[in-house]
């Protein structure tokens, strides 16, 4: 690549920022030339990104990211704690947060099964939702339509129904190999009514 | 549908060449090895996204070239469509009027195609997985989400299969196992259905064709299996207790055993297996048959004949045949493009081109 001729700092700038998702190589070089350019935004960003991974950890109950553990949403009072929604990653909560419709908990999975990638129950946080199952009646299952979110939610449903809990699934008003991210928020909210028992 | 023009530029041995075709039959015609069927298969590639012949696009590239493009202006119910691809850097492009398409099965199906190769024969006596890629190239272009049903199958396959091979203890027996397993089913269900749905419909009207152009001599007739079924019902009902039994032979073997990956299409002629006993003519007859008959589902679905490509169909056929053939093509004022090198020549109307050395040039 031609980059590999630039001065070891950028090329290794470039990159860093290649290894991105949803960035290649041509806006990875964009993106380092505006950054050398602009050293008070580079600065700050550099500080922000370090200071995120410093202070941010997973909240011990729901495995959100988090500055303080619990998280807010967990020692929130006004939170229905009767009901709880699974979700692979932590944007999900924020794009159902955005919808309102959900006044409930959240669990963070950080995954969904695929054996390809090597990921089993033990990889997800699957033993820290088991510990909170006290008072909850539902589990709302708000995992992506996708094969891997479907054999997921079946194996939640499987540990959690003997335990007399009801679980129930978004309706997917989602699109096939859609994502929650991209979904907007009537979609998503239209989902989370039309959720159905698993 | 209507193709009216097509450009190729560095694609396979054309530089940069543009044909216009007529809405009847265009002949194309020319010595071996001058470049007629690779203007078919940028037709073909054009419309679906991919190559009969092919599976990297690599070799599609014309030698030494880093780029190449195909675009085309096509009609389809009165509508202008123009299509565009464009390969660069092992990525491709497609553009349907200047508009990106970010996956393949957002425009398969926009504009309908059959296309006869010889290369088709291998599904009469190659294994299943040639049959099953005709009935399922079939269902693709006439229902919509077909694709995308296809590709989450094939990765519950590839997950179960990854289960398996990660590990093989009975333990996974009762657990996560299952999880695929109802996948399988569900997904593998509505395969099966289509697939069984489709197949009967095109065995009725491809052995009507088959009659015909064997002068009411010959009986085609293909059955979809399921589960090594031939009937569905059967089949579907036993499909959980199928899987249960195979699944110490799953763990042992470390891989999907049964399941519509595995099922196959039994063509008979005259109530013998084709795979086995159909002579070469036999064959290219056969295939041409369920073609013709996909054309005439196709037109029922869509209310118009799709796009016909005849890659040196006539070959091998006796003359009985050929005239059959050639009658249908001519009667029927479907928009045909047929190969042929110039000594089978025969037919007498609609636009003829010469292709000579990656050149196009109209004769006719
Ligand atoms: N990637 C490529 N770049 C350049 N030339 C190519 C490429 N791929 C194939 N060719 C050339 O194209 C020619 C084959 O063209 P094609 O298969 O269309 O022939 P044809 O006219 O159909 O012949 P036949 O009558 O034998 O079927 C060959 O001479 C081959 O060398
Ligand atoms: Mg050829
Ligand atoms: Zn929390």
């Amino acid at each position: 690549m031609d980059f590999l001729n630039y001065p070891q700092p950028l090329a290794d700038l470039i990159s860093s920022l290649a290894r991105l998702p949803g960035i290649g190589p041509k806006t990875a070089g964009r993106l380092a030339f505006y950054l050398l350019q602009q050293p008070q935004i580079s600065q700050d960003l550099a500080q922000a990104i370090l200071t995120a991974n410093h202070s941010l950890k997973k909240c011990s109950i729901c495995s959100n990211f988090t500055d303080q553990d619990p998280c807010a949403l967990c020692q929130n009072p006004q939170r229905d704690s009767t009901e709880l929604c699974v979700v692979e990653h932590p944007r999900d909560v924020v794009s159902l947060e955005k919808t309102k419709e959900f006044k409930g908990r959240y669990h963070v999975l950080h995954g969904v099964l695929s054996p390809m990638e090597g990921i089993g129950p033990e990889q997800l946080t699957i033993n820290l939702l088991l510990k909170r199952l006290k008072g909850v009646q539902e589990v709302v299952m708000a995992l992506n339509p996708t094969v891997e979110g479907e054999a997921t939610a079946l194996y939640l449903a499987r540990l959690l129904k003997p335990l007399g809990i009801k679980v129930t699934r978004i309706a997917h008003g989602l699109p096939v190999g859609g994502d929650l991210e991209y979904a907007d928020e009537v979609t998503i909210a239209r989902a989370l009514e039309g959720r159905r028992q698993l | 549908m209507n193709i009216i023009d097509f450009h190729l530029q560095n694609f396979r041995n054309y530089d940069k060449e543009v044909v216009t075709f007529i809405p009847g039959i265009n002949t194309l015609i020319g010595n071996n090895g001058q470049g007629k069927t690779n203007i078919i298969e940028g037709i073909y590639y054009l419309l679906t996204g991919k190559s009969y012949r092919v599976k990297r696009e690599h070799e599609l590239l014309k030698w030494d070239k880093t780029d190449f493009h195909l675009y085309g202006d096509f009609i389809v119910k009165h509508h202008k469509i123009f299509l565009e691809s464009h390969y660069q850097n092992n990525k491709k492009r497609v553009k349907v009027n200047q508009v990106p398409c970010q996956r393949l099965s957002d425009f398969v199906g926009t504009i309908n195609v059959v296309f006869f190769s010889p290369d088709d024969l291998i599904m009469v006596k190659g294994g299943p997985s040639e049959r099953r890629r005709f009935i399922d190239l079939h269902i693709a272009q006439i229902r919509p989400g077909y694709v995308s049903l296809l590709n989450a199958y094939n990765k519950v396959i590839q997950q179960k299969n990854a289960l398996l091979k990660t590990y093989n203890d009975k333990s996974l027996k009762n657990s996560q196992l299952q999880l695929w397993n109802a996948q399988i089913i569900e997904l593998g269900t509505k395969i099966i259905l289509q697939r069984d749905e489709l197949t009967k419909q095109i065995q009725k009207v491809a052995d009507q064709i088959y009659m015909n152009l064997t002068s009411q001599k010959e009986k085609l007739d293909i059955s979809y299996y399921a589960l090594g079924k031939k009937n569905i019902q059967d089949a579907l009902l036993e499909f959980p207790d199928l899987l249960n039994q195979k699944m110490d032979q799953e763990i042992e073997r470390q891989m999907v055993l049964i399941g519509p990956h595995r099922d196959d299409l039994q063509i008979l002629l005259d109530d013998k297996p084709a795979r086995l006993y159909a002579s070469q003519g036999q064959q290219r007859s056969l295939v041409l048959s369920l073609k013709l008959g996909e054309l005439e589902l196709i037109r029922q679905e869509k209310g118009e004949y799709p796009l016909l490509l005849l890659d040196d169909v006539l070959s091998e056929l006796d003359s009985f045949r050929r005239n059959y053939l050639i009658e249908f093509i001519e009667s029927s004022h479907i928009q045909t493009i047929i190969t042929m090198t110039s000594a089978e020549s025969q037919l007498g109307s609609g636009a003829l081109f010469q292709v000579e050395q990656g050149h196009i040039r109209r004769e006719r």
